[in-house]
């Protein structure tokens, strides 16, 4: 098997308290994956389960506290305060509000300019010449490089910040959230663009998102995160029509189903998020989870494979499995499941 | 290109500052006397236009027969150089320290935070007696206490402006980009904080020709025998209630200049934001 574009080991990042010696926020708590050159994997999960950190740590952008990054054959966390800035361009970030993620200051071929200045792409005479290139490849004007920001909407300025990614010829784009600020019809422009450029360019993302519509459109393989861990993990369609954990379970019942005929049998998460500062004790899910038994309550279970690709980490999966072959006990999810696809 | 005629407040302003550079620069040309002629006989003449006034003094003389216009334009060239330069210097220091504060922070933000409240809590005019029993008076040192001793105010300012700038997505994109941390604070950073910095300094402009004045009045600023604005008001102080003149033009020049120097400010500081170039 190849070696994979980017492989993450179990990654924490930590933020410490301020006045509080020992209490820390876990916003990423021993995360492991890996985005194959040319995929894209899906990270969802619901607001504050670490899926923004993850992306941002991956990039160093904050400092992860522990584990491992792994891109090609570049260990990112040893590469120092030079190396890393030269190491960028390797990979690049779309953000998810397009409001703030450009500077209201500087002209848009100007932002474009500076990015590739950074990594000495072209000569200094060409670069303006790219920038314009770079514009009509996202489908925009490329007359548009001699604007400010402000003169563009939402999706314009998305574009434009895929274009700044683009300009350093990345190989992995962590995108951010990156149609959820968006209207639904430019979220699928958007969305048609990032895949267009996936299949031009060989493109690989980590597409961190909440809508499971759109992850189910774009994304090759999906890791649902639950307060800062991996908790399922499998491709697309494997996820969607046979999902394991009851976590997954529930948010893919949340999904609208666009025909009132239907009507879906949606199943309720009791309960809050619980903060990532005093995790629950063993499953992190079990204080919301209708299946918790006693040693859900004490044993952290460990992400294992299920079928070919598939991994859960959950203690009812494995020991269903174990003594059926298939996971009895979520028969009434499994209806759900049914209905869903 | 937006032109600074196109915006009448900023034209107002414009000419208002116009004529006291003018003034300033060409003061021995436009006064009609010499600022330090003494004439006892002709003390405390009021304005032309007033009962006992005469046209050879247009806006009175002084306790000590000095005409009033003369001594304005004279003093218009301090007051001017020593607002424009103390700005410029406290200014300058007060915004790079908010920058490297703020984008920074950790140790080198405490020590500048701890310094700015430091100096919060003395009393200026303490401090500027204690330099400048130090340093002697006279106009050079009176810049300096007033570049030095004012940079509080822009680092605050900017470094609370920069912490809240240095979360902005767009700022963590060229950090993604590998931009250098220096080129970041001046291509990004600074840009968008300099609005605020020119709406400070405009503000700033009038404290400074208000703390010479303060200065000169308590002997330690600008030499007595130089004519100031300042130096004016504080002469006019003790004869307010029958020679209104004495005080009332000089602080009628320190008023129009310190708005020409605002309206003049706030001009620029929508000129250099390019959401708003279209609408004016």
């Amino acid at each position: 098997m190849n070696t994979p574009l980017l492989q993450i080991e179990d990654l924490h990042v930590h933020f410490p308290l301020a006045g509080r010696k020992q209490a820390c926020v876990r916003a990423v708590n021993g995360v492991s994956f890996h985005v194959e050159k040319g995929e894209t994997l899906g990270l969802v999960g619901e607001s504050g389960c670490g899926k923004t950190t993850t992306g941002r740590a991956v990039l160093r952008l904050i400092e992860p506290t522990a584990g491992q990054i792994f891109f090609e054959d570049v260990d990112v966390r040893a590469l120092g305060k030079k190396e890393l800035r030269q190491f960028r361009s390797q990979m690049q970030i779309v953000f998810q509000d397009p409001y703030a993620s450009l500077n209201p200051r500087l002209r848009v071929g100007d932002a474009l300019v500076e990015a590739m200045e950074i990594h000495k792409i072209g000569s200094p005479s060409r670069r303006p010449a790219l920038a314009q290139e770079l514009l009509e490849r996202v489908g925009l004007n490329p007359d548009y490089a001699k604007r400010y920001p402000h003169e563009f909407s939402g999706g314009q300025r998305q574009r434009i910040g895929i274009a700044r990614a683009l300009a350093v010829n990345p190989k992995l784009i962590v995108c951010d959230e990156p149609v959820s600020a968006l209207d639904v019809s430019v979220q699928a422009q958007v969305v048609n663009l990032l895949m267009d450029l996936q299949e031009e360019l060989g493109l690989s993302y980590l597409f961190i998102a909440h809508d499971l519509s759109v992850v189910k459109h774009i994304c090759h393989r999906v890791a649902v995160m639950y307060l800062g861990r991996i908790v399922e993990i499998a491709t697309v369609d494997d996820l969607y029509a046979n999902p394991k954990h009851p976590y997954t379970q529930a948010l893919l019942s949340a999904i609208p189903i666009p025909d009132p005929t239907q009507r879906q049998a949606f199943v309720p998460l009791a309960g809050e998020l619980p903060s990532p500062l005093n995790p629950p004790l063993g499953c992190a899910f079990h204080t919301r989870c209708a299946y918790a038994k006693a040693e859900c309550r004490e044993q952290q279970p460990q992400l294992q494979a299920v079928a070919p690709g598939h991994s859960v980490a959950c203690h009812q999966v494995g020991q269903c499995l174990a003594k059926e072959g298939r996971a009895q006990c979520y028969s009434y999810y499994d209806l759900v499941c049914d209905e869903l696809c | 290109m937006q032109s600074v005629l196109s915006s009448k407040t900023a034209l107002f302003g414009l000419i208002l500052l116009g004529i006291v550079v003018v003034s300033a620069l060409l003061a021995p040309l436009l006064a009609p006397h010499d600022p330090r002629e003494q004439n006892l006989e002709k003390r405390l003449q009021p304005p032309a236009w007033m009962q006992g006034g005469s046209p050879e003094h247009p806006l009175g003389t002084d306790h000590l027969g000095r005409d009033i216009l003369s001594r304005i334009i004279y003093g218009a060239r301090v007051s001017l150089l020593v607002a424009v330069i103390s700005v410029a210097v406290s200014g300058t220091i007060g915004t790079l320290l908010g920058l490297a504060a703020g984008y920074w922070g950790g140790r080198f933000d405490a020590v500048v935070t701890m310094l700015a409240d430091v100096q919060l809590a003395f009393p200026f005019i303490l401090l500027a007696l204690a330099v400048m029993s130090v340093l002697g008076t006279g106009l050079r040192n009176v810049i300096l206490v007033l570049g030095v001793t004012g940079w509080v105010v822009y680092t605050r300012l900017i470094r609370a402006e920069v912490l809240a700038l240095r979360e902005k997505e767009y700022i963590e994109a060229v950090r993604a980009l590998g931009q250098k941390d220096h080129k970041i604070i001046w291509r990004h950073i600074l840009p968008n904080v300099l609005p605020s910095v020119i709406v400070m300094a405009s503000l700033r402009i009038a404290n400074m020709i208000i703390a010479e004045s303060s200065l000169t009045f308590m002997g330690l600023g600008v030499e007595p025998h130089i004519p100031t604005w300042g130096n004016m008001l504080a002469d006019g102080r003790e004869y307010i209630t029958n020679a209104w003149w004495l005080a009332t033009f000089p602080g009628l020049a320190i008023m129009l200049t310190v708005l020409a120097i605002n309206l003049l400010g706030d001009w620029l500081r929508d000129r250099l934001d390019p959401r708003l170039q279209n609408s004016l």
